[in-house]
């Protein structure tokens, strides 16, 4: 199995990178609504577990839109998910 | 049923506030000012007789058959040049007319073979027509003169034969090609007895003809005539339907001998296209019966195994059952969906609802994704809704056309034949693209500014633009203020005017001189009514949404949206990527762009689905590929699509493919995805169903069924099926009660109905209360969204980056005579314009490796590695190359890579990093496609054709 979340971290930072022309507020909260719009739950989690992983390149406001809302990084997955 | 006659008036009636009243044959008929006195005439159901005119053209006066008499005036004058005056009174028949047009008929028929009876447009041909009309009974001048009936025939064109013996020379053909479509590829050659028509000194196939049937629908004689009609003779029913290649949409008179087609003919009625059409839509058509086509359900245990012909029932179990049991085992997740956007708007419906209603999830996706899903983004963030603003129509008042990644005369070619009209009539092009594509100079138009920026630069260009408007004070200040967000705009603005966005600052990222860019931002600010016109040469970017609303930002600036002739339209690529994404096809939204999580949307489809939904975002197309190569996406269902070959880097696609327990493909054909299924599922083709189709312009247009499914199924019965076998059972007899449903459910659709379309022919969404009949244009007072909305668009390089290894950019694209991955045209004679995917080089980069014209070359990129022959082309920038994705066996997204739009995931196809060297084999992949070719297409235990 590959690994999911290198692939993630940079489409987030993609994410985060067209944001940063907003003031931090308002970019914080432009990732968070963007991932919470178009991402998976999965997704979201799989990101969220590796987000202390030094190793991982993750753009500030991307960790600091998962700061804002625990809930974007634990989402409720339907029961027969595994 | 019988044959649909359009009423030909001769010349266009015109478009005029003022009307003018006049007496014809003692009958008073009104009609706008400008119009001929002919087709004043046709009005009242006079037709005059008539042979170089037809009402699409403009009046030519050559064939002195439409003489008239008019009260006050001397002779007999033209009708058909005559403009009808008030109080004029006309008499179109006298004795003295009957002679005179009797004495034209005869010299016309003294030079015509008299073989009517085994004529290819016996009961079709105006000339026999008039004949009658004028009542000839005796040609006086003897077959010993000169004539031309041992004039050549030409049969090079596969489509149509130009038999020159039969023809009158009235021009009608030379005229179409100027005037309808603008290749100008037709001439008269000669004077006087010698003139004849020439498709320009060679043949029709060696010529600059691009094969689009206009001039084959204007000859009034069987001189141009379909090879079909030669070979079948005439049709005796007609029914009318929608093209199902590119987003044009274009309307089709399908004329049937019972089920068999005879022909493609363009509708005039039809609004997209006005009677008018492409080499596709008038004339490849043949795949939907050729030999390839599967029409039995197919099973098989693993990709190795030859297919097995099985029944419906046990298709669709087992479908069904590899479904639940892959849910049971892996979570309800584990599968997922593609709509297609070359099946209807009822059938994608279907489609997602079956994902999220029986599936029960939201792992629905389309393949908008790899398209237009930034053009759906952007405008969604900065007008309020995901869709094009005008109607087709709306080009020809424009003043000033910006054109931006699109390459209309090959992707969109009936379009192209608008825009090219429009510029002759004197409208002024820019184009952006890093091509010379033939609108930047072709004959009679050409652009004034070709800003041939390097690949991955959109977005700095169109900062650029918008740094001029706004630092030379081109805004619209008035408009901003009434209609848009003061604070983005002002926002905006700051971060525009800073000198970083400036021309001069953005000249070494786009490689476009600076003084280019301020007179063409002058140019789209000052011109007139400013139109942008795009394709995915803007979306396939990892800055393709930023591109879509950078242009909404220019647009909005200089206040080009909300009326005619301006506002921002995207180019979509197939038939119905703009129905596919209405209709619910992407996984984080329901029908009409409501997000999942929105609960009152989402309690509209649970009380009539019965059944709860889910309020998250399930997986896109790229992520379900991630998933399954990471071992948590096991199943799909793909309905009508070939991510296989249609997406990018071809060897993660197929990767995902093969670590997925069941896929299920539903096709005509056994396509690229189908190596990698386990279900196969025979389709129908849009001339066996019926349904609707939405075009890049908002029209939702008919498709009706004119012959019976080859496989005994429409698309949207076997995905009923598959829902009946799910356990979750839909009834529907006929896609009018699907269309029903989404008019009940989808605020933008409300008001649409088949009755409805029956009676308009086509309807541009919204259509509700407040618009009953549809919008041609949107945003007109204000927009979706309340207030237009600039958003920031900071330019960002993407990451793909030439080096070293791999120096040059590689940009993809397509041609005019073969359509997306080219499973319907390849299965044409299409294939005789273009046999094989080619890698169009300037030839600096060429020299520089030694390459010549025609040698074949290994291309290479991060994702892999293909060889096909090199086309030097000064089309071209140095350093840039390009090729087409129409054929499998080239392999052109083995090469793309994964990167893609930061919004949307619309994958990066347009700048990939590559090198190029010659070569004197086929790739390894190559290599193995053609092996697996064989290997995973065997299908062996045939049904007996009886079952």
């Amino acid at each position: 199995m590959t690994d999911a979340a290198p692939k993630l971290a940079r489409m987030a930072n993609q994410i985060a990178a067209f944001f940063r022309s907003y003031p931090e507020e308002e970019a914080v909260k432009g990732v968070h609504g963007h991932i919470k719009s178009f991402w998976s739950p999965r997704m979201r989690l799989d990101l969220a577990a590796r987000l202390d992983d030094p190793d991982l390149p993750v753009d500030p406001l991307v960790r600091a839109a998962f700061a804002m809302d625990p809930e974007l990084g634990t989402p409720r997955l339907p029961a027969s998910t595994r | 049923m019988a044959l649909i006659q359009e009423l030909d008036t001769g010349t266009p009636i015109r478009l005029a506030p003022l009307q003018v009243a006049l007496t014809i044959d003692g009958r008073q008929v009104s009609v706008p000012a400008g119009t001929s006195v002919m087709a004043a005439a046709a009005t009242m159901g006079t037709q005059v007789p008539k042979l170089c005119a037809t009402d699409s053209l403009e009046a030519f006066g050559s064939c002195r058959l439409c003489l008239v008499e008019i009260e006050g005036r001397r002779g007999t004058p033209a009708s058909c040049t005559t403009p009808a005056e008030e109080g004029m009174v006309v008499r179109t028949q006298t004795p003295k007319l009957a002679r005179l047009r009797r004495g034209v008929m005869e010299l016309y028929i003294s030079d015509h073979p008299l073989t009517c009876l085994t004529c290819s447009a016996n009961g079709d041909c105006e000339l026999q027509d008039m004949a009658g009309a004028v009542g000839l009974r005796d040609v006086r001048y003897g077959e010993g003169g000169a004539n031309h009936r041992d004039a050549p025939t030409d049969e090079s064109n596969p489509y149509f034969t130009f038999e020159s013996s039969k023809c009158i020379v009235c021009s009608r053909c030379v005229r179409a090609c100027e005037e309808v479509q603008g290749t100008f590829a037709l001439t008269i050659e000669g004077r006087g007895f010698a003139s004849r028509v020439s498709p320009g000194g060679t043949d029709f196939f060696g010529s600059e003809c691009v094969s689009c049937g206009a001039c084959v629908q204007a000859c009034p004689t069987a001189t141009l005539n379909e090879n079909s009609v030669i070979r079948m003779g005439k049709a005796e029913h007609s029914v009318i339907t929608t093209c199902a290649y590119c987003g044009v949409g274009c309307a089709f008179k399908a004329e049937m001998q019972g089920e068999q087609l005879v022909r493609m003919v363009p509708s005039k009625h039809g609004r997209a296209n006005e009677g008018h059409s492409c080499v596709k839509g008038r004339f490849a058509y043949g795949y939907a019966t050729h030999k390839d086509r599967i029409t039995k359900p197919m099973i098989r245990e693993r990709i190795t195994d030859p297919w097995r012909e099985v029944s419906w029932e046990e298709a669709i179990g087992r479908a069904a059952s590899e479904f639940r049991r892959i849910q049971a085992t892996y979570g309800v997740d584990a599968i997922g969906g593609l709509t297609s956007s070359r099946c209807t708007n009822e059938e994608t419906y279907l489609v997602q609802k079956l994902i999220r209603a029986a599936f029960g999830n939201n792992n629905v996706d389309t393949c908008a994704r790899v398209c237009h899903s930034p053009t759906g983004y952007g405008l969604n963030a900065t007008l309020g809704t995901s869709a094009g603003t005008q109607d087709f129509a709306s080009v020809g008042e424009a003043d000033v056309i910006l054109l931006i990644g699109a390459n209309p005369t090959d992707g969109h070619p009936v379009f192209g034949s608008r825009l090219k009209k429009r510029l002759r009539e004197g409208a002024r092009l820019i184009v952006a693209d890093p091509r010379r594509i033939d609108l930047v100079k072709s004959p009679h138009v050409g652009a004034e500014h070709h800003l041939a920026l390097r690949p991955g630069s959109n977005v700095a260009l169109l900062n650029a633009l918008s740094h001029v408007v706004v630092t030379e004070g081109l805004v619209d200040e008035a408009y901003i203020r009434e209609r848009c967000d003061l604070d983005a705009f002002e926002a905006w603005a700051r971060f525009i005017a800073d000198p970083r966005n400036a021309p001069e600052t953005s000249e070494n990222v786009t490689g476009v001189p600076a003084a280019e860019v301020r007179a063409a931002a002058r140019l789209y600010a000052t011109g007139g009514n400013a139109a942008i016109y795009y394709g995915l040469g803007v979306t396939e970017h990892s800055q393709g949404s930023t591109t879509v609303m950078a242009m909404a930002n220019l647009a909005m600036a200089t206040g080009n949206i909300g009326r005619r002739g301006v506002g921002i339209n995207p180019l979509r690529g197939q038939n119905n990527v703009q129905g596919s994404c209405d209709m619910g096809s992407f996984p984080h939204e329901l029908p009409g762009y409501r997000h999942v999580s929105g609960d009152a949307a989402r309690e509209i489809f649970e009380k009539l689905w019965g059944v709860g939904l889910r309020d998250d975002p399930g997986l896109r197309i790229p992520n379900m590929l991630d998933e399954a190569v990471q071992g948590r996406f096991k199943g799909i269902y793909v309905q009508g699509e070939d991510p296989a070959q249609s997406d990018p880097d071809t060897q993660h696609v197929t990767a995902g493919l093969l670590a997925m327990e069941c896929v299920v493909v539903q096709d005509l054909f056994l396509n690229e995805t189908a190596k990698y299924a386990h279900v196969f599922l025979p389709g129908s083709s849009f001339l066996e169903k019926d349904g609707t189709f939405t075009n890049a312009e908002r029209r939702i247009s008919p498709v009706r069924k004119v012959m019976s499914p080859l496989s005994g199924h429409a698309d949207w019965q076997i995905t009923m099926m598959l829902s009946d076998a799910l356990g979750y059972p839909m009834r529907y007899d006929h896609p009018s009660q699907i269309m029903d449903e989404i008019a009940a459910t989808t605020p933008s659709f409300a008001g649409v109905s088949y009755e409805k379309l029956e009676r308009l022919g086509s309807i541009q969404w919204p259509c509700n209360d407040a618009a009953p009949a549809g919008t041609p244009i949107m945003h007109v007072d204000r927009f979706v969204r309340g207030l237009g909305r600039f958003m920031i668009t900071e330019f960002i390089p993407t990451d793909e980056r030439t080096g070293a290894r791999f120096p040059l950019l590689l940009t993809t694209g397509r041609i005019l005579s073969q359509y997306n991955v080219g499973a319907q045209t390849r299965r044409t004679e299409n294939s005789r314009w273009h046999a094989e995917d080619v890698l169009e080089i300037h030839p600096f980069d060429a020299e520089s490796r030694g390459v010549v014209d025609g040698d074949l070359v290994a291309l290479e990129s991060r994702s892999g590695a293909i060889s096909l022959k090199a086309a030097i082309s000064d089309r071209m920038q140095p350093g840039v190359v390009y090729t087409t994705f129409h054929h499998a066996k080239t392999g052109a997204n083995v090469i793309t890579t994964d990167y893609s739009d930061w919004a949307t995931n619309c994958p990066e196809y347009k700048v990939t990093a590559v090198q190029v060297r010659r070569t004197n084999r086929p790739s390894d992949w190559q290599a193995r496609f053609y092996e697996e070719d064989f290997s995973l297409t065997r299908i062996a235990d045939r049904l007996d054709a009886a079952e």
